[in-house]
């Protein structure tokens, strides 16, 4: 299965994501994001940390969690390899494996703004979660 | 909404919506035939529809001919809603608050750069931080500092030696827009903004050397300061993390305000409060804020481009003559007094990718320019060309006084990626006498000229419109982007 496909969209780029659980969406949206910024020169296991993130499950918690990890971006330069998480009635709780960004082994292709409301659609299809999100280049 | 849409054109500049379903006023977009053809194939005319739908629009909702497909609201939408019975939306400000442009002039003439170019432009690439994380090491800002860049924007960074007081008088709003509330804004957007001041950013942002190519009012290009063949520089950034954070940060809160105040949103991301609310103000104050970081961060640019030409040429900056022309907004929400009806009415100007273009007389213009009216940036794509306009009083009377703000994307990202596979877009500009430095790896291949619309035929709608009026055009020799 695909995790994520990219739609066109005139100023900005648009991404559908999959995944067969809600943890599963959440952590290919995630991939999603992080695919359009950076892009490994060879993919190697060390340097991976391990972050907590607690977010209020107020809104759309996909769009607020992947803004979160825009500003996890922005302040630490900490990118998304890998996740868990589970979200109950008040709050989404993950625990976010990834590395910092670092000239000589990552390439950076463009930066990601936000994660935008425009025509965001989460909808559950058979046994499968798709979201359509529009992200702000 | 769609089925019902009925478009007939005004004239040769300018198409009209006719008010239908939800829609409280018409939808008026600046476009010759030749530019509404491309706009068939994208969304646009759709968002220009959902912005008339919402409360207490006054006029029309207008799109300049630069429109494309956005988020929310169409970029290049001009959109004024009544301060008594309309409403501030941060999805028709954008996340990139008081993103906007800067043209500073020299004494210089292109033809003495020649090979030089070179040598400007990677200074310019190691003196002015632009790519991920990177900053200058000079400067570290605490959260009170940031409280104060939100308070003051332009003269918190005069005042510590970055440019001079006579900058501010050229720039829209003095450098400071009034009522920024640093307790409006989050924690989060403080720490975002911190190491981000003075910084260029990815995307279309850019600092460009360029030389004045045609000048086509040769009274008003004078007043400006502008004259055939003389060097100029081009910033185009705005208020980077800190504006995104707060954009969301608002976007959360409108969210709910809109459920709370029962408005009727086509899109969710047209999210908004009336303007009057509590929580209308709040924002207007945190937006505030973000926009005098915007000005901050282009003042410091600009004295970072100074110190440049210093070391290279080896003479003062005013010496070399380079002083600010002026420095326009291009997404913003302003609070502004405009004749409706024949009654001057206080209105709430939204412009997401659009430019303030007021007309001779004006009286927040500086006085060096008010008897031709304000000086209008448009940056085209980096192998083509800029322009220079002057605001005009058909603008006040149109359009909110507004016109357009670039070239208008043409191509999506991927689409110009595909489209520049193969090729070697920056030895291409080089043969075109441009010299091109990006961080970002994509950067080049989605900014390429052919992605977007000749900025010469956008400017051509506005002129021919009467919206504003050419002045000079600017034609790139090198530029760095982030």
């Amino acid at each position: 299965m695909e995790r994520f496909t990219f739609f066109d969209h005139e100023a900005d780029i648009g991404v559908e994501v999959y995944g067969k659980s809600i943890e599963e969406l959440f952590k290919n949206a995630a991939l999603a994001l992080f695919s359009i910024m950076i892009e490994e020169k060879e993919k190697r296991p060390e340097g991976i940390e391990r972050k907590e993130i607690e977010i209020e499950k107020d809104g759309e918690v996909l769009i607020s969690f992947l803004n979160e990890l825009l500003f996890l971006w922005e302040t630490e330069g900490f990118f998304v390899t890998d996740l868990s998480m589970r979200i109950d009635e008040e709050r989404l709780r993950a625990t976010l494996f990834g590395k910092r960004f670092d000239p000589s082994s990552h390439v950076l292709k463009k930066e990601v703004k936000a994660a935008t409301y425009h025509n965001f659609e989460l909808k559950k299809k058979e046994d499968l979660f798709i979201a359509r999100l529009v992200f702000d280049i | 909404m769609e089925e019902k849409r009925e478009i007939k054109r005004i004239d040769e500049n300018r198409i009209i919506i006719e008010k239908h379903g939800k829609m409280n006023v018409d939808g008026i977009v600046y476009v010759d035939e030749e530019l509404f053809r491309a706009l068939s194939k994208d969304e646009s005319l759709k968002q220009v529809e959902n912005v008339a739908c919402l409360p207490g629009i006054v006029g029309a909702s207008y799109a300049m001919p630069d429109i494309h497909w956005g988020y929310g609201f169409p970029i290049g939408g001009v959109a004024a809603f009544s301060v008594e019975e309309g409403i501030v939306s941060p999805g028709g400000v954008g996340y990139d608050i008081n993103c906007g442009v800067r043209l500073l002039r020299s004494d210089i003439e292109a033809k003495d750069v020649g090979e030089r170019i070179r040598e400007i432009v990677d200074m310019l690439f190691s003196n002015i931080p632009s790519g991920v994380g990177s900053h200058r090491k000079d400067f570290k800002l605490s959260k009170e500092d940031l409280k104060k860049v939100a308070r003051e924007g332009a003269k918190w960074a005069v005042d510590r030696g970055y440019g001079k007081k006579e900058d501010l008088q050229r720039i829209e709003d003095g450098g400071i827009i009034a009522g920024a509330d640093p307790e409006t804004i989050s924690d989060k957007a403080y720490e975002r903004g911190r190491d981000q001041l003075g910084t260029v950013g990815s995307g279309n942002h850019f600092v460009e050397v360029g030389y004045v190519k045609e000048i086509y009012d040769e009274r008003i290009a004078s007043a400006y300061g502008l004259f055939l063949g003389q060097l100029t520089i081009l910033i185009h950034t705005g208020s980077r993390g800190f504006g995104y954070q707060i954009c969301d940060d608002y976007i959360k809160e409108m969210l709910k305000a809109s459920e709370k105040y029962g408005i009727y949103l086509p899109d969710r991301q047209l999210c908004c409060a009336p303007v009057k609310s509590e929580e209308g103000r709040r924002y207007l104050s945190a937006m505030a804020g973000a926009a005098n970081y915007a000005f901050a961060n282009r003042q410091m640019i600009t004295h970072w481009v100074r110190e440049t030409f210093e070391q290279i040429f080896g003479q003062s900056s005013e010496k070399l003559g380079l002083e600010v022309v002026y420095d326009v907004c291009h997404n913003i929400a302003k609070i502004e007094t405009h004749r409706v009806g024949g009654k001057d009415v206080k209105v709430c100007v939204h412009r997401k990718g659009a430019t303030r273009a007021f007309g001779p007389k004006e009286k927040l213009l500086p006085e060096k320019y008010r008897e031709f009216g304000q000086p209008v940036i448009i940056p085209g794509d980096m192998g083509r060309a800029s322009f220079v306009l002057c605001g005009t009083q058909k603008a006040m009377e149109e359009t909110f006084g507004s016109t357009c703000h670039g070239a208008g994307r043409l191509m999506s990202r991927n689409e110009a990626i595909r489209s520049a596979k193969g090729r070697q877009i920056k030895k291409e500009l080089e043969e075109k006498g441009i010299y091109v430095r990006a961080a970002t790896k994509d950067t080049l291949l989605e900014e390429i000229p052919d992605a977007y619309k000749d900025v010469s035929s956008v400017v051509k709608v506005v002129h021919n419109a009467g919206i504003s009026k050419l002045v000079a055009k600017i034609v790139p020799l090198g530029c760095i982007k982030g």
